[in-house]
């Protein structure tokens, strides 16, 4: 369960990302996060895993307020939520499988859970005959899809997704939709930012639309307009 | 518990590897600070060696301190005994030795065996009954005087007090200049790991920022680039020390013949000991500096 109550949040150089937003994101929803670039999308995935704080109001998760979270306990708020980062965030120097078993290998898994959950998850996602290649030789929906692997393989109990259909063509990014529908339908709480209002319509699920900061719509069963 | 086990030894053998492959990975840069460690500590060594050197000449010097009480001609034999039994007595006294009238004349004899004119020249025997007494801790002369001069049989105190004072000046300056070069050594020695560390944290910083957005805890995070510290800093040890070890003998004889009149003597496990001190300032010095380079990495 996700909780913001009255959560401004302004950089140190003036500008202010998010203003006065209030919301209730519950156990196992699926949401898309949608608005314009500079909407305060990526801000509001900043504060889920305490990138930062907000200048005001709090942030909850499970109930938790972040701004009292020691700093030890950071980690462990990171592996409840995991992120699809719009970049990726791969290591270039490690193979796929590699990328997706350090998400376990930080969080001291053995390596017997890491030989057991990497290539499940790997198959997950389609991506089992890549697993030894190295992410600069990928195309960019299979970059996409070990990010996504990555993320899965701790099964966090909500997952963020900042842009994750960005770079893809059409196809693909209807496979990665598809993919985290299913995530979602096995229990994971799905946070989708976009801007492909395409998918939006299609899916027709609750939609957050925030614009300079704030909400300005907020709907089940909605289109992106 | 079992679980807290396996996970410890997992990341045990992360950090491990890691420091490893990180060590390997960047081997010019881990010579260069294994080197660069292996010169201020080979400096850290020989100063060691020449303060330790130094330490037990100046102890031998300062045993050869001493008060002498000229006694009283008419002092009674029986308050004298009694005054030597209360000097054994004396927690600062070392050692005190007795010289009366004729054992002082014997002396003077002999000091100017080539000079008979000037023997022929004394009558009698003017020479007052000393007692020689050697003190634990030069410093403590002052005390042991003021206490000789109060003694009913003693007529007047000498001490080589110039002697004494300029011996402990050069003995306290000896210590504290060793203390602060040491110092100095260390810090440059630190310098110049926090700043080799600092490189290979540089280059893994992306892999660190990921890490911490996975969720990988700061210790996690720290503790193969503490390694990888501690590596260079025991290699560099252990090269000095062999060094050291391969120059120690013939480097000892020749300090020995440079300061022959001074009985310096270091004991047979002092090269060992020194190993061992060098290993132990490597290693922390290696694990310091690696925790100050990643300190300001691990904000994210």
């Amino acid at each position: 369960m996700i909780v913001l109550h009255n959560v401004t949040k302004t950089y140190p150089n003036g500008t202010t990302a998010l203003s006065d937003v209030d919301l209730q994101i519950p156990e196992r929803d699926f949401c898309f996060l949608v608005g314009p670039s500079g909407a305060g999308k990526s801000t509001f995935i900043r504060l889920l895993i305490r990138e930062e704080l907000p200048t005001s109001g709090r942030v909850f998760i499970d109930g938790q307020d972040l701004a009292r979270l020691r700093r030890r306990d950071i980690p462990h708020l990171r592996r409840k939520v995991s992120v699809i980062f719009q970049d990726f965030k791969l290591l270039p120097q490690k193979t796929v499988f590699e990328n997706v078993a350090f998400a376990l290998e930080v969080s001291g898994h053995s390596r017997a859970d890491v030989q057991a959950l990497v290539p499940e998850t790997l198959d997950l996602v389609g991506l089992s005959d890549k697993a030894d290649r190295y992410p600069g030789l990928l195309s960019g929906g299979e970059q996409q899809r070990v990010a996504i692997a990555r993320a899965l393989v701790r099964r966090p109990s909500i997952l963020v997704a900042d842009e994750p259909t960005g770079n893809l063509d059409p196809e693909t990014a209807a496979q990665t939709v598809q993919l985290l529908v299913r995530v979602n339908a096995l229990g994971t709480t799905i946070v989708f930012a976009t801007h492909n209002s395409e998918l939006v319509n299609t899916l027709r699920r609750r939609v957050i639309a925030l614009e300079g900061g704030r909400i300005v719509r907020d709907q089940l069963n909605a289109g992106y307009e | 518990m079992t679980a807290a086990i396996t996970r410890f030894f997992e990341v045990v053998r992360y950090a491990v590897s890691t420091a490893a492959v990180n060590f390997w990975r960047h081997r010019a840069m881990s010579l260069a600070a294994v080197f660069a460690a292996a010169v201020m500590m080979l400096m850290l060594n020989g100063f060691v060696i020449v303060v330790s050197n130094l330490n037990v000449a100046l102890g031998a010097l300062e045993q050869k301190v001493n008060v002498i009480a000229y006694l009283r001609d008419d002092a009674p034999a029986a308050e004298v005994t009694r005054m030597q039994e209360r000097l054994r007595a004396n927690p600062l006294v070392a050692e005190v030795s007795y010289l009366t009238k004729d054992d002082a004349m014997a002396r003077l004899k002999q000091q100017l065996a080539d000079r008979r004119d000037l023997l022929e020249m004394v009558t009698g025997n003017p020479l007052p009954a000393s007692v020689e007494v050697r003190l634990k801790d030069a410093n403590r002369i002052a005390d042991l005087a003021a206490q000789l001069r109060k003694e009913s049989a003693v007529e007047d105190v000498t001490l080589q007090q110039d002697v004494v004072d300029n011996l402990l000046r050069i003995t306290n300056f000896a210590r504290v200049a060793g203390v602060v070069m040491v110092a100095g050594l260390i810090g440059i020695t630190l310098f110049v790991i926090v700043n080799t560390i600092r490189l290979a944290v540089y280059a893994r910083r992306q892999e660190i920022e990921i890490m911490k957005l996975v969720g990988a805890t700061d210790w996690f995070i720290r503790w193969p680039f503490v390694l990888e510290g501690v590596i260079c800093g025991l290699s560099g040890a252990l090269l000095t020390s062999a060094l050291v070890g391969a120059a120690y003998e013939p480097m000892q004889v020749q300090f020995l013949s440079l300061v022959q009149f001074l009985p310096v003597n270091l004991d047979a496990d002092f090269p060992l000991r020194l190993a061992g001190l060098t290993a132990a300032v490597g290693i922390a010095i290696g694990a310091a500096g690696s925790y100050i380079s990643v300190r300001r990495f691990l904000d994210v």
